[in-house]
Formats: C-alpha cells, structure tokens, sequence
C-alpha cells in the first residue's frame, strides 16, 4: 500500500498559457466528466494513476521582511484508473523546517452514476499530518477523502522557501506516467540560476514576458525591480521503471535543479558571474569549511615525523600515510565535501566525515611534500556530474588526488581496504574536479584493468569424481571488493556457496593469501573434490566444463531499452580451465574456438580450447573495456550475453574406451 | 595500549562454563533491567547491558531503537563502546542519540510513536559495549515482556529482572523455555520485589528451517491485572474485562453513520432480502467505499477512528474500518463481531487463563449469516467476502460481544492441491517452448489482479517458473484460481551427436535439505500437494531412445511419485509430490536429507532421445 506519491520537489500552481500560448488555464476543482469516466489510459494501459498535470511556478522575489524568498505554487491534478492506483489517493510532501507550506486545497471528484454528474469533495485540512521527521524536515501527510478507483484528485497548495539557493528539484517523472508536466521559474533577473537536467527526455523551454515588481525598502521606500519568467515543459512523460545495470535511477529520471549563481548586487557593486569549474574551485578555496582546513596544521608535521620516512615522495611512503590516518580517524560512515569541525579536532577525536578523513589525509600528503589536490566526487548513488553543467551543490565527497610524474593517482581514506590508487565502488562515477589554487578542472579517474582469474587445475577419475584445485587470483579494485566482502565465516560461506551447486563437494583445504596486504593481489585458493560430476546420459556422459556459477540467463532479457547500459567499472573476468583426464575416456567432440565482440570492442567474450593428449584447457575471457553503453548498443549486449549463456552452459561428452 | 585480543574471548568464555568453540557474535556479560511500578499511571523501566561484540554480525545487537510518545519518555541514556586496540572507550549521551519519526520506515501512513536509536561506532572488533537508559512511562498496559537473549549465536554469562511494585500490583506470568524460579520478597512496607534470573545460556546457533525463535529462547511475558492508560483506567484479569475495554473504546459520541449512508443500506436492504446475497452486496458497498490506510495515534493504537469518520473521509486503519464495516452490518440487521486477533506467521496461541492484552495485532470480523460463521477481512479493496488468507486462517482470536469475550478459531486453509499440465515442444534450437496451466495456488488471486508487466515479474520470482522466459500469461481469478502461460527456455535441450537430451522437468521439485550438522528441531517447509502431467512433444526426426523408469519415495516427510508413459510422438510424465508441514527432531534431519538428495538426484536425469537414421 505504500505508493503514496511523494513530491520530492514540489511547485506551483495556477495556470498560464503553455508553450505558444494555445493552452488553456485549468480551474481548480473544475474536473471535466470525461476525465472520471476514463479507465485507462491508452498510452500505458498497464498505469494504475495517471498525472493529468502538474504545474508549478518558483517566484523568487525580495520581500520587506525575510530579503530575498521563493514563493512556490503547485497544482497537481491525478487520475486514479484502478484499484491498485488507490495508493495514489495520499500524498506525502517533504518540507524545510524553516519552510513554510499553507494554502492547501484539495478535492476528490467522483462520478456519481445516478446524475451522472462530477461529484467534489473537498479535503478536510483539519485530517493534515506534519510529521516532524528530524532535525532538518517536516513531512506533510495528506490522505484525500473518499478516493475510489475512478476518482480524479485536485490537489493545490503554497509553500515559502527561505533559502533561494537551491530550489527544490523538480522531477518531470514519476513512477506513473504524466500528461503534462511544467515548471515555470520568475526572478529578479540579476538573480541567476545554473539549470541542471536529469534524464533523457526533451524538456521544452521558453521564456516568458518581463515585468517590473516593487518592493517596500521601510521608511516609505520602495524600489523596482524586473522579473524574469522562463517556463519548462514535458508532455506524454512515460512512467519511470527501472531497468538492469542502469547506475543511479536519478541521472535517469527527467527533472530540473536550480542552483543559484550569484547576485548582482548594486549596493556593493559586487558583479554577476558565471558558474565555471574554476569558479566552483575557487570558492571552496575560500570555504571555512573546505579551503582554510587545507592548511599547515603542526600536530601533522610531529605526526609525519614520527612515521620516519624513509622513502620520500614513494608510493610506499603514501600507503604508510594513508594506512595511518585510516588508523587515526574512523569513517563515520558519511558521505560530505565540507568539514563540519577543524581537522585538529578531528584527529584528537578520531572520528570523521568523507571530507574530514580525506582533507586529513591531503594535509599530511602536503605537508610531507607530495604534490597532491583535494579531489571532489559525487558518489555512484548520488547521479553524476555533468561537465556542460558547473555545481557546487551535487558533489557529496572528497578524495585525494596525487599527480606525479608518472601520472594520477587517488586515494580514498573512507575504505578499509584501498591502497594507494585504488578506489572503492562508490568513487567511480565519471567526472570529478581537482580542486585548488588555479585549479578547478575535471577528471575522471583512470580506470583500471581490474581483473579477476580463476584457474582450475581439476583431474578427473575414471568414477568421474573431479580432485584438484580452484585459484582465483583478484587484481586492482577486484581485489579491494573481495576484501570488503571477506569476513570471519569466508569459509563457511564459500563451502556454502560450493555446496549449493555440489551437495557432495569435499573441501579439503582453504587458504586466503595477502588478505592484510592491500597492495597486492588477493589469492583464495580451495582444495576440492566433487563425486559424480559426470552425468550418464544416452550413449555417453557428460560434463560441463564451466563447474561453477555459469551464467544461467541473460540479464538483459526485455526487448527494448530506455536508459544507457551502466557497469560501474571496467573489468576482465578470465577462466583457465585445466582438465586431465583418465586414459580410458576419450572427449568424443571438441567444442569449437569463440570470439564475439561489441562493434567497438566495448564487450568482448573469448573461448579457446585446446586438447593435448589427455589434458583439456580451456581459456575464457569476458572483457568489459567500458563501463557506459548507449541504448542503441543494447541489442548488440542482449546478443553478447545471449551467446555467453550458451558457452557457459554447453557439455562436453565423453565416452568410455571400451 | 590495552587490546581485546581474541583469545579473551575464549577465557571469558571457559570462565563461565560456556564452549569456547562455539563462534558467538556476542557475549552479554551483564543484562539488567528493572521494571519498577510506583502507581498505574507511573512506572519506569531500566535497562543496563554490558556485552562483548566479536563482529559485524554480532553489530546488531549493541544497536538499540528506543520508543517513545506522548506518554513513553527516554529520561536516561548513556554508552560506552571501548574497541579492541584502544584503552580509551568512546562515551555517549542522550544527546547523542539520533531522534527519528517512522517516516520512511514502512510503518504506514502515521503514527505518533517515534524513536530515539543508538548505533555504536565499532570498527575494530571485539569491542565492549556497555549501555544503559531509563524510560518513563505515564500509564501502561502490561509489564514489558523479558526477553534476555535477543538472537542466535548470542551467549549470555548473566541476566536478571527485576519487578517492583506495590503489594497489591497483581500480574500473571507465562514462562516460554524458561524454567527457573523467580523469588518474590517484600522489600519495605507495600512494596514487593520479584526477581527472575538467568546464568550462562550458551549461544544457539542459527540453522535453516528452525523453529521461531519465540519457541526457542526463553522468554517471560506478563499479563497486569489492573492498568491506566491515556485517561483509560481498566482492569484486564479476565478476557471479559479485555472485550469490556475494547467496547468502551468503540463509543462514540456521533451518529455513525450518515443518512446518504443509511439511505444507501436501506435501499440495498430493500433489494436483497436474502441475507448472504445483502452481506455481498453491502461489502462490495464498503470496499467500494473505503481504502486502508494505517493512522495509530493515541492510547497505544487502540481506540480506531469513529465509523463517521470512515464514513466522511472513506479510509481508515483495520480496526476503523472493520468497525465501520460493522456499523454498515448493523444497520442492515446483520450481526457481526469484532474480534482481535494476530495477523501474520506465528501467532500467539490465546488461552483462558492467560488474558493478555499484547496477544493481537490486528482486528477482523466475525459475521453471522443464518446458522454460518464469516471471518470478514475489511482491510482489502479487493478480496471475496470471506476469503481468508494464512494472514489470519488457523489461530485463535478474541471475538468481544458487548462486554462478554469469547476465544473463537479462524477457518483452516484448505489443503491447496495445485495442478500443473505443461506441454513442451523443442524447436531447432534446443529452445523448450512451453505451455503452463496451473491452478490451485493460493497466490493465483493476487496475481490475476496484477497488470500484465507486474504479473510476469511476480510469477518469476516463484521457484516454479524461475526458469521460464514468459512471452504471455492469462489469469482466471475464480474459483479454480488458473494461470496459463506460453514461455521458453533456451538452451533447454542439451544436443549432442546423435542425441538429445532433456531435463525431465522445467519445474524440479527444489532442494529441500542440505547437508549440515543439526542441533535444532527443523520445520517440514510448507504444505505442498502438487500434481503436475507433463507432455513432452518428440521433436521430428528422433525417438525415444528408453523409456526412464518411475520413481516413488515415500517417508514420514512426504511422498514422490513419478512415473513415464510414452504416447504417439510425445512422452508424458506424471509426478505426484506432498509433503506435509511439521516439525521434526534434529536427529531426523539425516533421513530429511536423504529424502531430499533423493528426490533430488532423480530429477536431474534427462530424456534421451537419438536421431532416427532414414
């Protein structure tokens, strides 16, 4: 029951001409019959609810009292279709504590059978819950009377935002499909704001009329000022639904961010400017909570000595940096890009943010010569950074970025695990921006080759019982993962993961090898023995070669695709499988060489066999040399794994020399 | 520098007579709590713990999630978490604690409970964990349950519990797995004290398919005789005085319903004279009108919205619609109970002499038509009159009429008998294209009111069609309870040389028991009565190359049968399984194995046919 529609943005209001000024205003509570009589909606017969509109207008404007407000409107009007849509009836509206939200006015409107007639009831704010969630929001809880699977809902309210920085998002899309969406902003026009556009639909823009607004100064003053009105529009906006390997949902849902710039101010003659990279840079530089942190602290200095260096300006040096701020300060598990306490503090505590623990990190670096730049990020949850849209406002964290002669490295002191120039999952998300003096460019970090090797050395007997060795070999960020995976039942865990394929499998021996010493690569090694892999089937029996976790389906499995393909790292996956067999048993077909790949190579998959008297080897290579893959590539992936499902699963059939 | 090396763990373990072997998550070294009543309508309730986390499993347990509401409030709280690798424990507060609503936490629409939760920063383990808080209660139903050991692979050295209250504070106490002797003595003048204890329980270990841990660690439940809550004084010895409570929370100083309402009742009462043909009529009027949504506020959830509220905003949680419901009863002159029951797995069994007010957790009806007895769920817009689901099927429940209670049993589930008829073709490409008629699946009705993409995501997440690309589905949500699919496999058929080979079944009976080394009493998974006929269509230019031979297995954990006939081109297979839900002492777990593995090993064997040679 838990589809209410939550207004994670929330906006405005009464109706203005759209685009080209042919429509017309919608009345509230005026619901046309034809709109309870529908049932489905033909553009997506399977909805539930349907948006018939949702129409917001920002006004930022100077007030006498509160300085600069945003005084937002929004009328939402929803179709419910179905029995399941009922959810649709309750509506939950997120707000600042400091925010105002009033003006609420809602309506059911139900068809009533007997007059055949649009019968409204009105919503009873005296029913209206504001939960006071936390510290920083309320949330407003409307349920709407008498709301039936035909019901058509009405829904208006005002809220008033003090902070004009940031407006709130407005999401175009939602988990029902919506006719009309559309969002229009007015502001003094010395007041700027960098738009921010998520997901892959057209967004109609169009810039309305200026008009002039006056505002009382005090002391029987008043000024003028011009309003500027731009409007955006979507129509037919199809539901959002997830689909397989589609990164953060939010770069692909159609929305719009504001984030402001800045404000010509003639009183200080302070001047507009752009938003630009170098600016973003600039002015955490100049952040109490950013810049002022990045500076010479003594007690790093004392600490650094203490560390004796003995390979100055050596990666091996870092490590023993990285691992000893790891070892001083825990990650309090927060993802941030400011400080929210002096770093000395920080350190005495031994508890900090993202921003804390890395700008620690970048201090000591520093201070011990390394030429090094607060990197910032936003991480793999938390929707991309654009480069053709400069923000301040959508980074969350902050790594460390070493550039030295023989390149880039970064470092992140979040992860337990991450030596120098690996990174955990949730930094790799495209672009970041290197921060400081003169700085302010982006970057993605390199990617690796991350490869993962198993190789089975197996002998199989003449009772078709296999022994022998399983030996997967994590390299780079592969093994960072592991190692974040493995715990104290590793063991217990991998024998359980065997066993469900093998009930009868014999573990003899299972070993980890460097899983303390980060920087090398991760070596789990098992002993095993497996009764009776052979299956007596007609003339012959059967094998398949690849024993464990083959790929049983194709994760792409629909027909079409809306969003990109996203993995969140390039990544090598080898198998080298050895098989010797018993004399007696001949392989009576071998399977045949593989080589598929994407058009541009962006997917590879190889399978190679060779036969040697009794030994059998087969190499398998899955390669992913990107991790981004446009729609139209989609088929071509679906095909890949298609044939990946196939070779995966395919026996070998062998048979007894009699 | 200190450390807690791991072997402290061993030594503190010995020293207290418990296995060091045993890999536990957590030791509590100490549990005390104190549940000191000075009056019905003030108590307070204090818990202090010091406990040794060994790992990030045992995490869970040091994270404490504190309720409070306009009549619980947290007065005290203060932690220390000291990690291994440092002498300097790190100290916590009141104010440290995080302040949450229920917002977000699935706990439905509102509710004025929220939470204060406390979450320990360990990154280096074992850590000791030592906590301790106190909450004010203003009026309070019952004496908080005593629950000493919260979870598996916990060990627990020392517990104690300590009740005190006034002479004449009566309550009654059902002991689970608990038999230790708790010691009452009178501590000054009207004032009493009971003590229970518990010393070195040894950590269960978690196993599949074991008992509810409420049948398996020792828990006390308190039942007061006497309580005040929310300006609601009343007395709760007996399960009279339970549905007398009940009753007064279902007065209402309104006119219940509305005339447009009761005009609407007239109307349809007037219309249908027979009663069973009215109540239809007057449920499809209610859900027609009414949807759920859970609003708890005041008196600990228990009073509901009043019938004219439903009736005026159409919603309302389970215990204001089944009232509303029932008031719509009434005025049409059909009688009807409401009556508290537990909804949901495991529920709590009621008996005449343990009133307890904690037993339920949800509220139904129980309608009268002629001489037959209806359980009326008034929560879904959906369902049949009467369809009863496991949600409540099966248990006790309180039916109150008036003042006077009245302990009743829920329907039982019909034994589900679901029937399978799968035709498979096999098409050039070792693809199975399949054609799957099911019926008698509980789950059937819920799916065929799914839209067609929710369908096919539901039905592959159901072990039976896991397997099976489903191009099309048709749904009959009748009597029969039918679904039919056409779908496919690819790379179902293994084709090699001559031969072809098929699996015998897209839809193997799943692995039931794996092999371990059992401790607990293990739980038969579900009541299965599954018949499946399958036609598997000899692809042109083959044969059968031997007809495989049936199978049977018979055992006190169920019965296999699966037997093959060969007709014109095709082979059909009839498989018979039932197993039977019980439980089962750990030392049959072998035999469970061995019924499982050979089931199993049966159904991995595969058709063979060979290319017929013109």
């Amino acid at each position: 029951m838990k589809k209410l529609f939550t207004l994670l943005l929330f906006l405005s209001i009464c109706i203005h001409t759209l685009l080209g000024g042919n429509s017309k205003k919608e009345k509230f509570g005026k619901i046309p019959l034809e709109l309870l009589t529908m049932t489905v909606y033909e553009k997506d017969s399977n909805a539930h609810a349907v948006v018939i509109f949702e129409i917001a207008e920002y006004k930022v404007k100077y007030t006498e009292n509160k300085g600069l407000i945003c005084h937002i409107q929004q009328h939402l009007r929803i179709k419910i279709l179905d029995k399941e849509g009922l959810g649709y009836g309750s509506f939950e509206i997120p707000a600042g504590k400091k925010d105002k939200l009033f003006g609420i006015k809602g309506i059911t409107a139900n068809y009533n059978p007997i007059t055949k007639s649009v019968q409204n009831i009105p919503y009873d704010t005296k029913t209206l819950i504001i939960d006071h969630v936390n510290d920083y929001f309320d949330v407003y809880k409307i349920a709407f009377p008498q709301v039936k699977s035909e019901s058509v809902l009405d829904l208006l309210f005002e809220q008033e935002i003090d902070n004009i920085n940031y407006l709130p998002t407005w999401h175009f899309q939602h988990k029902i499909p919506a006719i009309i969406s559309e969002i229009t902003l007015k502001k003094p026009e010395n007041i700027k704001y960098t738009l921010h556009v998520g997901g892959l639909l057209t967004i109609l823009e169009e810039q309305g009329p200026s008009t002039y607004e006056r505002v009382w100064m005090g002391n029987g003053n008043n000024a003028t000022y011009k309003q500027d009105e731009y409007k955006y529009l979507i129509k037919d906006i199809r539901a959002f639904k997830t689909e397989p390997f589609i990164g953060c949902e939010t770069d692909n849902m159609s929305l719009l961010d504001f984030e402001r710039v800045n404000v010509h101010l003639p009183s200080t003659g302070e001047q507009f400017k752009e938003l630009t990279w170098p600016l973003v840079s600039k002015l955490l530089m100049e952040s109490e909570h950013f810049g002022d942190q990045m500076k010479f602290f003594r007690f790093v200095k004392s600490e650094l000595e203490l560390l004796k260096p003995k390979f100055k300006d050596s990666i091996q040096f870092a490590n023993l940096i990285l691992a000893h701020v790891k070892d001083k300060v825990k990650w309090n598990e927060k993802f941030r890009m400011l400080t929210t306490k002096d770093l000395d503090e920080v350190y005495e505590e031994g508890i900090g943010n993202s921003a804390e623990m890395n700008l620690l990190l970048y201090s000591f670096l520093k201070t011990a010569d390394y030429p090094v730049y607060p990197f910032l990020l936003s991480t793999s949850d938390h929707g991309r950074i654009k480069s053709f849209s400069p923000t301040l406002d959508k980074f969350n964290h902050v790594i460390v970025l070493w550039m030295n002669k023989d390149g880039m490295k970064m470092m992140d002191a979040t992860s337990k695990n991450a030596p120098v120039g690996i990174l955990p999952r949730y930094d790799r998300n495209y672009l970041g921006l290197v921060v400081g003096d003169n700085m302010g460019m982006l970057l993605e970090p390199a990617q690796l080759n991350n490869r993962k090797t198993t190789v089975y050395n197996f002998t199989l007997t003449p009772e078709g019982k296999i022994t022998g060795t399983i030996t997967h070999l994590y390299d780079e960020e592969r093994a960072l993962y592991k190692r974040d995976e493995l715990s104290d039942s590793m063991e217990l865990e991998m024998k359980r993961k065997i066993r469900n394929r093998f009930e009868e499998a014999e573990i003899k021996n299972y070993t980890v090898s460097n899983l303390k010493e980060i920087n090398e690569k991760l070596i789990e090694k098992i002993e095993i023995s497996i009764p009776d892999v052979m299956e007596k089937s007609g003339s012959g029996y059967l094998f398949q070669p690849v024993l464990f976790n083959p790929l049983k389906e194709n994760p792409l499995e629909e027909n079409t695709r809306n969003y990109p393909i996203q993995f969140p790292i390039i990544h090598h996956d080898q198998m080298i499988i050895t098989i010797t067999l018993p004399i007696n048993i001949v392989l009576l077909k071998a399977p045949e060489n593989k080589y598929f790949y994407t058009e541009d190579k962006g997917m590879e998959y190889k399978y190679l066999f060779s036969e040697s008297e009794n030994i059998l080897q087969f190499q398998i290579d899955q390669k992913f040399n990107k991790t981004f893959f446009d729609p139209s590539e989609y088929k071509a992936l679906q095909l890949m794994f298609d044939k990946i499902v196939e070779m995966d699963n395919q026996y070998l059939i062998f048979s007894f020399k009699k | 520098m200190t450390t807690l090396p791991k072997i402290f763990l061993s030594i503190y373990l010995v020293c207290n007579g418990l296995n060091p072997l045993m890999a536990v998550n957590v030791i509590i070294m100490n549990k005390d709590e104190h549940f000191k009543i000075k009056s019905l309508k003030k108590a307070t309730y204090t818990r202090t713990v010091s406990m040794l986390v060994n790992n990030k499993e045992g995490l869970n347990n040091a994270i404490l999630k504190i309720n409070y509401s306009p009549f619980i409030t947290l007065k005290h709280f203060e932690a220390k978490v000291t990690e291994a690798g440092t002498d300097k424990p790190k100290k916590y507060r009141l104010k440290d604690l995080e302040d949450h609503s229920y917002f977000g936490f699935e706990s439905g629409f509102h509710s004025d409970i929220r939470f204060k939760s406390f979450v320990p920063e360990i990154k280096n383990f074992p850590a000791i964990v030592k906590y301790s808080y106190t909450i004010e209660l203003k009026g309070f139903y019952t004496i908080t349950p005593w629950i000493p050991v919260p979870d598996f692979e916990v060990s627990l050295i020392h517990a104690v519990y300590e009740i005190t209250c006034p002479e004449n504070y009566a309550f009654k106490t059902k002991y689970f797995q608990f038999n230790g002797n708790p010691q009452t003595e009178h501590i000054k003048k009207g004032l009493k004290r009971i003590v229970f204890r518990l010393n070195n329980f040894e950590a269960l270990k978690k196993e599949p398919d074991a008992p509810h841990p409420d049948e398996l660690f020792p828990i006390v439940i308190f039942a007061s005789e006497k309580f005040y809550f929310d300006k609601y004084a009343g007395e709760t010895k007996t399960w009279n005085e339970i549905a007398a409570f009940n009753q007064r929370l279902l007065q209402f100083n309104e006119i219940a319903l509305s005339p447009e309402t009761r005009r609407d009742i007239g109307l349809l009462k007037n219309q249908y004279p027979d009663q069973k043909e009215l109540l239809s009529k007057l449920y499809s009027y209610f859900q027609n009108r009414t949807r759920y949504i859970s609003i708890q506020l005041g008196i600990g959830g228990y009073k509901p919205m009043s019938p004219r509220l439903v009736d005026t905003y159409g919603y309302g949680d389970c215990k204001a619609l089944s009232f509303y419901f029932k008031t719509i009863m009434d005025e049409a002159g059909i009688p009807s109970y409401y009556t508290l029951i537990y909804g949901g797995n495991h529920p709590f069994k009621l008996s005449e002499d343990f009133p307890f007010m904690g037993s339920f957790n949800h509220v139904v009806l129980f309608g009268i038509i002629q001489t037959d007895t209806l359980l009326i769920e008034c929560t879904s817009q959906k369902d049949a009159l009467g369809s009863i689901s496991s949600f409540t099927a099966n248990r006790s429940a309180l039916l109150i009429d008036g003042k006077t209670a009245t302990i009743v049993n829920t329907p039982m589930l019909p034994e589900p008998v679901i029937n399978n008829n799968i035709r498979i073709n096999i098409d050039s490409n070792n693809k199975a294209l399949i054609n799957f008629k099911s019926s008698g699946n509980e789950l059937y009705q819920d799916i065929c009111q799914m839209n067609a993409g929710d369908r096919k995501k539901y039905l592959k997440t159901l072990e039976v069609f896991e397997k099976i690309n489903i191009a099309d589905i048709e749904c009959n949500a009748g009597i029969e309870k039918t679904i039919q699919l056409h779908g496919f496999i690819k790379n179902y058929a293994i084709h090699i040389d001559k031969d072809l080979l098929i699996p015998i079944f897209p839809n193997p009976v799943p692995v039931l028991a794996s092999e371990m080394k059992r401790t607990m009493p293990f739980e038969c998974s579900s009541d299965q009565n599954t018949n499946d006929t399958l036609v598997i269509v000899i692809p042109a230019g083959f044969r059968l190359n031997e007809l495989l031979k049936g199978y049977k297995l018979r055992s006190k954990f169920g019965e296999y049968q699966c037997n093959f006939k060969e007709s014109e081109n095709s082979i059909i297979i009839i498989r018979y399984f039932k197993s039977k839900k019980s439980t089962f002492n750990a030392s049959e777990y072998t035999d469970y194995v061995a019924f499982s593995k050979n089931i199993n090993a049966f159904e991995k064997k595969k058709i063979t046919l060979i290319k017929e040679i013109n």
